[in-house]
């Protein structure tokens, strides 16, 4: 029986070397390989200086706005950091990491019927796992429920959970030096496509109660002296109720019926390359239109 | 309880603490500690259906005793006919009852009798299609005077419940596994470490590649619409190498186990990729329930030794009746006649050959037998396509569409290792192909810690864990 024990011990204890070895290895790659999600562009920046404004928020930032056309139109300078999935608690933690290396002078948050979402997204918080052990990054998720210790402190157990997202595939490239060229786009993923189906988007989800959680965002940028906007990205044929958003947030913006075309839309929630610019344009026009 | 589960990895060792430090001393003791182990790690799924088990338990020992003592032919035909009449009634109820319903009504309004029946919400109890065949051998072994009943109730129990062979098999014959719960037990360091390293491996063919290949072989067959040819045949493969890891997997966990407890159960995979004919490939798939089969229906209607018009008909039967025990819908029927097709075919065609398996582990196979090989996994893996489709129609849409003959690969990069899976399922298949002369590829009594390592930093690295996966057999 001792052997038997001896060997079985053995065994846990290589895994529990191996875990520990493998978190080393992949959280060093996450840190200095190449950028495989904003997070790590944002985190690597080496140019300190300030920029004119942030585009924050999900998916419907990501794939809507264009910083390049913007600055070519309007000389200002500045960043989508829209990352798919996103809730408040990740755009705050977001914002926070740019801040730490430069500063801006605006942010434009996108909201919509995910308005009301008060916990971090179970798959927005994923690109922030590799960071999860330092305690700044820490501090965004530990208010909630959810296995965060387990992430924080079980080695490797977040790039095993998450293995589609952060795991084997995602650390290699990152190592192999394949990443995406955020600097490029300022940050913007075209979304290619059109939207099919001819029909009405309307969603069971609406706003009905405030979210104190937005306020942070607010006293994060009042702080920080940056002034803060807020606006829906269009939806086509969008037949949702997001009235009360005016209410919550001050500067606020509704974008949601400004595109009705259906061949600028890759999906009902998503633009395609040819919306992002149109709306972009309309961007521009809405909060820039003062600059030549 | 799941293999793959923390649950799991924290029962086991206190079931092994218990069993060996606690109740070592006395067979009565660990045999009441297995009962409770497996009515614990069943009851992890749902406890109610422990009560089924129970009354198939009562029941079967019961038969057992009055089998024993009955000498006229009459009488004993009779309680065999309730073992038989109580296990298949339990399997018809739970699992077929509703298909039956549903098949009765559109057979009358076929003939314009139109009437409504509701069919039940009926759960189908895990596990049910395996302890009901184990305790059928039971009593259908003591009626042919091949094995005496017990009369050690808890013994029995524990045979029916054993829980690493209790929701998916290897289907135990009492006349092998019941007399090892009479046997004192003694620890074997040998036998423990290969149980190890067999459970590592199974972890290795679930976690790795059963579980990974899962996810593209669903998302393929959820949405074949949309995919062209080639990546439909992509996910044929997968879902084929799938089913492979997953309940192979599953085996090897369940045998590795039972060896930490001093119990040996059969083998119910050995390598059947490597088969050079279908027969060949029924003979090393799914062992024990191929064997049981072979020996309580294709014997008793004759088996081959009849005209050769009747052996074909008898392993149609067969066939027909393991796609129906698969599965209560008409494509699992269709693909045990596929099958059943299948190994007439090749039956007829093919001469004797000499097994891949059984040869030197160090050859690679001539080019005739690798296209051999090719062509019974092509044809298996394309039965499967019965196997995972939900209705026969689903079945024959999948095929039309591989019939477009579209060979652009489509992107299925929204999960992980899309391509990359291909060298791993093709490591295991090295793997395999190089140790087939073993039972598994890291058995061996010696610790051979390198390759045992390896096996876990694969685990650690491309294991599945971000949901635990049931195993697919647990279904049927």
């Amino acid at each position: 029986m001792r052997g038997f024990l001896k060997y079985t011990f053995l065994l846990v204890g290589f895994t529990v070397v191996v875990m520990v070895l493998l978190d080393v290895i992949f959280t060093t790659i996450y840190h200095t390989g190449a950028h495989r999600s904003k997070i790590m562009w944002v985190r690597d920046m080496e140019d300190t200086t300030p920029v004119d404004y942030l585009l924050l928020g999900s998916s419907r930032v990501n794939y809507a706005l264009q910083p390049e056309l913007i600055e070519a139109q309007t000389g200002k300078k500045g960043y989508n950091l829209g990352m798919n999935a996103t809730n408040v608690v990740e755009t705050i933690a977001l914002l926070e990491e740019f801040l730490k290396i430069r500063k801006t002078a605006a942010v434009y948050v996108q909201v919509d019927i995910q308005y009301e979402n008060n916990t971090p997204d179970p798959v927005g918080e994923i690109p922030w796992m590799p960071f999860l052990h330092e305690k700044e990054v820490y501090k965004h998720f530990k208010p909630y429920k959810g296995p965060y210790p387990t992430y924080r402190y079980v080695p490797f157990y977040r790039y095993q959970k998450f293995g589609a997202r952060i795991g084997a595939r995602e650390a290699i490239s990152s190592l192999m030096g394949s990443g995406f060229n955020y600097e490029e786009s300022g940050g913007y993923i075209p979304l290619y496509g059109r939207l099919a189906e001819d029909k009405d988007f309307a969603p069971e989800q609406t706003v009905t109660t405030e979210n104190k959680l937005y306020n942070n965002l607010i006293a994060l940028c009042k702080k920080n002296n940056i002034e803060i906007h807020f606006f829906t990205s269009p939806y086509y044929r969008f037949k949702g109720n997001i009235k009360k958003l005016e209410n919550f947030l001050p500067n606020y913006t509704n974008f949601s019926h400004r595109i009705n075309e259906r061949r600028l839309y890759s999906d009902q929630v998503h633009l395609n390359t040819e919306g992002a610019r149109n709306f972009t344009e309309i961007f521009i026009k809405t909060y820039f239109s003062e600059q030549p | 309880m799941l293999f793959n589960s923390l649950d799991f990895a924290i029962f086991l060792p206190i079931v092994f603490i218990l069993y060996w430090f606690v109740f070592g001393k006395s067979i009565k003791a660990q045999n009441i500690l297995l009962v409770l182990a497996s009515y614990v790690f069943y009851s992890w799924w749902d406890w109610r259906f422990l009560f089924l088990i129970l009354f198939s338990t009562l029941v079967n020992y019961g038969v057992g005793l009055l089998l024993n003592k009955a000498q006229q032919k009459n009488k004993r035909k009779f309680y065999l006919f309730i073992s038989i009449a109580t296990n298949i009634g339990l399997l018809g109820f739970f699992k077929y009852f509703n298909f039956f319903l549903e098949n009765f009504v559109e057979a009358f309004s076929f003939f314009g009798m139109n009437f409504k029946a509701n069919t039940l919400d009926i759960i189908l109890p895990v596990g049910i299609s395996f302890y009901t065949f184990q305790t059928l051998s039971y009593t259908i072994d003591i009626y042919k005077k091949k094995l005496k009943a017990t009369t050690n109730f808890i013994a029995f129990m524990a045979f029916v419940s054993f829980f690493p062979q209790l929701v998916a098999g290897p289907i135990e014959r009492a006349v092998h596994f019941l007399p090892q719960f009479f046997k004192k037990r003694t620890f074997k360091k040998d036998q423990a470490i290969i149980g190890i390293k067999q459970i590592i491996w199974g972890l290795f063919k679930k976690l790795v590649i059963a579980d990974s290949c899962a996810q593209y072989a669903s998302d393929i067959f959820d949405n074949y619409e949309s995919y062209s040819s080639a990546t439909l045949i992509l996910g044929v493969v997968y879902f084929a190498v799938r089913i492979y890891g997953d309940f192979s997997g599953y085996c090897d966990i369940a045998i590795g186990t039972a060896r930490l407890f001093d119990f040996r159960l059969t083998t119910n995979f050995r390598y059947p990729f490597f088969s050079r004919n279908i027969a060949e490939y029924w003979r090393r798939w799914n062992i024990t329930l191929s064997s049981w089969f072979r020996d309580y229906i294709f014997f008793p209607l004759g088996g081959s030794r009849a005209s050769k018009l009747r052996t074909i008909a008898n392993v149609m039967v067969v066939f027909l009746i393991s796609g129906f025990w698969h599965g209560a819908s008409w494509n699992f029927i269709f693909w045990g006649f596929i099958c059943g097709v299948l190994y007439v075919l090749f039956s007829f065609k093919s001469k004797k050959k000499h097994s891949y398996v059984a040869v030197n582990p160090n050859t690679l196979p001539s080019i005739r037998a690798f296209f051999e090989i090719g062509l019974v996994f092509v044809c298996m893996a394309f039965t499967r396509i019965f196997f995972r489709t939900i209705s026969l129609e689903e079945a024959f849409l999948y095929l039309g569409q591989i019939a477009e003959f579209s060979i652009r690969l489509d992107y299925l990069g929204i999960y992980r290792y899309s391509v990359e899976l291909i060298p791993l399922i093709l490591i295991m298949l090295w793997w395999e192909w190089y140790s087939r002369n073993k039972e598994f590829p890291l058995f061996s009594t010696k610790p051979q810690l390198l390759k045992t390592a390896v096996v876990i930093l694969f685990i650690v690295v491309f294991g599945n864990f971000e949901e635990v996966k049931q195993f697919y057999y647990f279904r049927f």
